[in-house]
């Protein structure tokens, strides 16, 4: 399999995976969401691994890393900002009476702390390893 | 930096895809860093000299990028 076939199948099968997940969703309890992922990563790792037409190109190397954690980092930055602003700014409005945005302005808020945190604590563990 | 890695390859009769299979790295690492547009570890640098059996100062130069 090619890289290019190898990419465009990914996408597909993502897609069909968040398809199917959020029909199961609709219809029934939410651990009905899970069986499409557990198919997906068996698929997933069907082709990549076990397939006889397995991908033989290479699909990472220090390149695509550096690129990786370029855009992760930029991601996270965005992320974090923009969650705790308008967590922040949702609170704020909900505080001054009116709208009941308090609970999405805390959870974004609370989400973009803890991705935070998680990203000061890997910093220490790999600043000690490397 | 700047490199002739381009010269090299012409040199030894490769192509980008043959040079990017033999260094285990994906063909548009070898088109950024034939464009001067990455700069290769050093790990990578060594592994290329070494193929073209050169010094990486016959290959890479330092200094700005023109």
């Amino acid at each position: 399999m090619s890289k290019r076939k190898y990419i465009t199948f990914r996408i597909l099968l993502l897609i069909v995976v968040v398809f199917m997940a959020n029909i199961i969703r609709a219809e029934g309890g939410w651990y009905w969401a899970l069986l499409p992922i557990i198919f997906a990563i068996a698929v997933f790792l069907s082709i990549r691994y076990l397939s006889p037409k397995k991908v033989k190109e290479v699909m990472i190397d220090e390149r695509t890393q550096l690129i990786q954690e370029k855009a992760s980092r930029i991601a996270i930055q965005i992320f974090v900002l923009t969650s705790v602003v308008i967590g922040a700014i949702l609170v704020v409005i909900s505080y001054e009476g009116g709208f009941a945005f308090s609970q999405i302005g805390l959870t974004l808020t609370y989400s973009a702390v803890t991705l935070a945190l998680l990203v000061i604590i890997l910093r220490i563990y790999y600043s000690r390893k490397l | 930096m700047r490199n002739k890695l381009k010269v090299y390859r012409a040199m030894h009769d490769s192509t980008q895809e043959e040079l990017a299979a033999k260094l285990d790295v994906t063909r548009q690492t070898i088109i950024s860093v034939e464009k001067g547009k990455y700069d290769p570890s050093l790990e990578l640098a060594f592994r290329i000299a070494g193929l073209f059996q050169a010094t990486i100062e016959d290959i890479f130069l330092y200094g700005k990028r023109e």
